[in-house]
């Protein structure tokens, strides 16, 4: 993939949101960045490390986790093409919570030094990712009240519409069908369930004939139950500049 | 170690075909609560009263955790 490919996903998702001219465009592309392939469940940076790189999802997924102390892992967000999972660090030296690919996939870090330069020189780069930050907290809000306040019915069903949603708006969805490469057993540490607990969900969810889950890939057989089986509300996604 | 986890309740009974990893047997027992105690929620709005998990390692049953629970009204009806 060429560099260009590599920026689109970012690009086309802050130009929809917020003011990003020609010449903005041009800046973040001239960013350098190291572009790698990762593996499954590779680590790209760990709690207590000090990265020197921000990561920009080109191709595949990307988790955030954290573990607790007896060793059960609470996963935090799941990342899509054209992300920035760990765009805090740009600020916050040290990190706080672990980042690991999930499914292969393919990253172009881009070095702080000249990320710092391009937010201090280009205003609306700078706006964006701002708003992109915020729009960051809002959806960990809502993951909050999705492991605080939902049976594991809704959670499941909630998540698998966000990540639909963000899907779409990238193009990566065909139909009601994505390609999702996370286990029962990470769904469960996305939505505070053990993997088996999440498995009688799924096969509730089939049963019902709501979703299918076969192989990393999620199909939505039936959008209108899957949308009253929870309440999920895309408003903290702010996909909408214009509301 | 890998351990298994086996469900059978009033809508639903699955053998664990895949197991997971704990570090100890005791971290297996405490999974083995958290899942009854998530999987008892929702058989509680479902109307179920039972749940056993047994908890298997590659040659025999460690554990078996079995709830029953019954749901009645008190007094006159709750408005």
């Amino acid at each position: 993939m060429d560099k260009s490919g590599v920026v689109a996903p970012i690009l086309q998702r802050l130009k929809a949101t917020a003011d990003i001219d020609q010449e903005d465009e041009r800046a973040f592309a001239s960013l350098p960045m190291t572009i790698r392939r990762v593996s499954d469940g590779q680590k790209i940076v760990a709690v207590g490390e000090r990265p020197s790189a921000c990561c920009l999802i080109a191709d595949g997924f990307v988790l955030r986790a954290k573990v607790v102390g007896d060793g059960n892992r609470q996963i935090l967000a799941f990342h899509q093409p054209g992300d920035i999972p760990d765009l805090q660090s740009l600020f916050l030296n040290v990190m706080d919570h672990d980042v690991n690919a999930l499914g292969a996939g393919l990253l172009a870090f881009i070095p702080h030094d000249p990320l710092r330069q391009l937010i201090k020189s280009r205003t609306n780069i700078a706006t964006a990712l701002w708003r992109d930050t915020l729009t960051d907290a809002a959806m960990f809000r809502e993951w909050i009240c999705n492991v605080g306040q939902r049976v594991a019915y809704s959670r499941l069903a909630h998540l698998v519409l966000e990540i639909y949603t963000r899907l779409k708006v990238i193009g990566r969805t065909d139909g009601l069908s994505f390609n999702f490469p996370a286990t029962q057993a990470l769904f469960g540490e996305a939505i505070g369930a053990s993997s088996v607990h999440v498995s009688r969900v799924v096969q509730e969810l089939r049963n019902n004939g709501v979703l299918e889950f076969s192989r990393g890939r999620i199909t939505i057989l039936d959008e209108a139950k899957l949308r009253s089986a929870t309440d999920f509300d895309p408003l903290y996604l702010h996909l909408d500049a214009s509301l | 170690m890998r351990y298994y986890f086996d469900v059978e309740d009033d809508f639903y009974s699955a053998v664990d075909k895949w197991g997971t990893d704990f570090r100890s047997e005791e971290a297996a027992r405490n999974e083995a609560h958290r899942l009854a105690a998530g999987i008892a929620l929702d058989l509680l709005n479902a109307g179920g009263s039972r749940l056993t998990i047994k908890v298997r390692d590659d040659s025999k049953v460690l554990l078996q955790v079995a709830l029953t629970f019954s749901v009645k009204a008190c007094g006159p009806p709750m408005p």
